[in-house]
């Protein structure tokens, strides 16, 4: 059961890097 | 009504709050700015050490981008430690009581809970964590939670006094001065204070007591998922219990109760949170907890004015959450002094006098009474700090739905550490742009154009906590996971439903109590709510600082829209109410209106 709440942590993360990349690309449009 | 004692209590809470807040603002400023502090250089050789061993350079400037990410990653490691210390803890030293690991998911909600500022607690700390899982996992993150929050407060303010350039200062940098300069030496003097006034700091075992009286009471039965059992017909089962003795749970709670109201942290020691007597004793701990839940709160608001060089912007910010906490505390007050109908049909007296503060007592602390329980709950929902002293599931409609929408407000009326700041920075952003709508000027504020880029960033930024709340109060009401924890069915059910969410997502941690939330269902929704509520506000914030940043500072010419007066004021007030209340009329209808309602017509 470790192993699933391990997983959902660093799916959070992740998750949420990729939100920052998506408001950067939102600033980089014309 | 609300008594004579009441407004004296809010009118003095408010004098001493300003008078210690103006002080706190000028140093928060100083170690936002990064300048040194004149009498703590042995703090400054300490800092620089700290920055040596890490291997980082405190002039080492970042992107949005980069801080975002470091930011993320430390908290992401913290949550993976707290997990691992509560998953581990049977077999680690500091556990006089032997307790059990903690489950799988109780453990990764509390982790997450503890990491996002949020301290919701769906466990009992005196019957489930050891003292070294208080003490390194717990209280440890109440001072890496708080000074993220601060630190992002600092990141965006410097973003608006910035000219042109590309970063936002440097995470590690705001992480450390706000730790070393800010919370560890208020918290220290803080801990001897509490233990001056009674609360406890040991790491004895728990102490087993003989009553002078045995008690003899009955309580419900509940199976061993700590779910009630019901009969045949559907009634509660219960058993008859004679007490002979008490166990008196021990523990370092003093140095966890500081950083716990100094952070807007706000998860206690004991269940019973700061209405037990080890974590407040006294009545003067209890003000000084209130104090020093707003304290930097309101300091961050002086320390705003300060770097961006016009104080009178700090004072209008302040002037905003004022007026709306006094508007919210006053309706607090005036609900939980009312008379409960379903008593007063008793003939029970309940009117206020010189031997019993009358009102609605249940869940109260007759020691506090109906002014400072009232107080706290306005002052502890307006922060996100979420320690309470008295059971918002036992106010009455009205006065539970005061605390509940201070959350929905968005936890910006003072708010958490830092996280207040930024907030109702966000709402301030919102408010020129909606005022250069109406006035046919591009919207500016604090010298810095606001433009599309901002404006996406801002609403992500508010949509966030309301589609979490929403989205997972539906969730949990549709499925049976979800209404098997309520403890009252009908309206007051689906407000604790609604409580938990607005909690979780706002970080704020208080709760509707009946709610047996300790389940898998729950915790696992409400860590999705605490985490995303979090870190999914503060992305698009750290993005709107970054653009901000790059900008040049625009002088001020007859054309600019003043910030800074009363109009403003009263404009930013209206934004906050009208974006966040309105967000949640339709659910608020169902739950405290309706309780009102239903109370009031028998």
């Amino acid at each position: 059961m470790d192993i699933v709440f391990v997983v959902a942590i660093v799916a959070f993360l992740l998750v949420t890097c990729a939100l920052a990349e998506g408001c950067d690309s939102l600033r980089r449009e014309p | 009504m609300i008594t004579m004692q009441s407004l004296i209590l809010l009118a003095v809470y408010l004098a001493v709050l300003l008078a210690l807040a103006w002080p706190m603002g000028i140093y928060l400023a100083r170690v936002g700015d990064g300048t040194a502090i004149r009498g703590l250089g042995w703090l400054r050789r300490i800092e620089d050490f700290l920055y040596r061993i890490a291997g980082t350079s405190a002039s080492a400037p970042m992107t949005w981008k980069t801080y975002a990410l470091a930011l993320l990653v430390f908290n992401a490691l913290g949550v993976l430690f707290v997990y691992a210390v509560q998953r581990l803890q049977f077999w680690l030293p500091l556990n006089p009581q032997a307790l059990a690991n903690v489950s799988p998911d109780s453990a990764f909600n509390t982790a997450v809970s503890f990491a996002s500022n949020t301290n919701w607690q769906g466990y009992g700390g005196e019957s489930t964590m050891s003292y070294l899982t208080q003490m390194l996992a717990l209280t440890g993150q109440n001072f890496f939670s708080a000074a993220t929050g601060i630190a992002v407060a600092f990141a965006l303010i410097r973003a608006f006094a910035a000219r042109s350039a590309n970063s936002i200062g440097n995470f590690w940098v705001d992480l450390t001065r706000t730790t070393l300069y800010v919370l560890l030496p208020v918290s220290a003097v803080f801990a001897v204070f509490l233990v001056s006034q009674g609360a406890i700091q040991n790491f004895s075992a728990y102490k087993d007591v003989t009553l002078l009286d045995p008690v003899t009471y009955t309580q419900a039965k509940n199976d061993a998922d700590g779910q009630p059992l019901k009969d045949a017909k559907g009634e509660p089962v219960t058993e008859t219990l004679t007490a002979k003795t008490q166990t008196i749970a021990m523990g370092p709670v003093a140095s966890q109760e500081a950083i716990k109201m100094l952070g807007t942290n706000g998860g206690g020691f004991f269940n019973a949170n700061s209405a037990h007597a080890y974590e407040n004793p006294t009545a003067l701990t209890n003000f000084v907890q209130m104090l020093s839940i707003f304290l930097i709160p309101a300091g961050l608001c002086f320390a705003l004015g300060r770097m961006v060089g016009d104080i009178r912007q700090g004072w209008a910010v302040l002037g905003a959450m004022t007026v709306l906490f006094v508007g919210l505390t006053t309706l607090v007050l005036f609900a939980e002094q009312q008379a409960h109908p379903g008593l007063a049909a008793l003939g029970i007296d309940q009117a206020a006098g010189a031997l019993q503060s009358g009102g609605n007592m249940e869940g109260k602390e007759t020691r506090f009474g109906i002014s400072a329980s009232a107080l706290f709950a306005a002052i502890t929902t307006a922060a996100s700090c979420g320690a309470v002293i008295s059971m918002h599931d036992s106010f009455m409609p009205l006065g539970g739905m005061v605390p509940l929408v201070l959350m929905q407000l968005g936890e910006v009326v003072f708010g958490g550490v830092g996280s207040g700041m930024y907030g109702m920075l966000i709402f301030a952003i919102l408010a020129v742009f909606i005022a250069g709508l109406m006035i046919g000027r591009t919207p500016e504020y604090l010298g810095k154009k606001i433009q599309s880029f901002e404006m996406k960033m801002t609403s992500i930024a508010i949509l966030v906590t309301p589609t979490l709340v929403l989205a997972g109060t539906a969730i949990a009401v549709m499925l049976d996971p979800g209404t098997a924890g309520m403890a009252n069915p009908g309206a007051h059910g689906f407000s604790e439903v609604l409580y938990a969410f607005s909690s979780a997502a706002n970080n704020n941690g208080s709760a509707f109590a009946g709610l047996s939330a300790n389940t898998p269902f729950y915790n696992t929704l409400l860590a999705i709510a605490m985490w995303f509520g979090r870190f999914a506000m503060i992305v698009p914030i750290l993005a709107v600082a970054g653009s901000l940043a790059a900008k040049k500072r625009i002088d001020v010419t007859a054309g600019t829209m003043p910030t800074h007066g009363p109009l403003f004021v009263a404009l930013l007030v209206g934004t906050v109410l009208l974006v966040g209340v309105l967000n949640y009329v339709p659910a608020l209808a169902l739950g405290p209106v309706v309780e009102h309602l239903q109370l009031f017509a028998r």
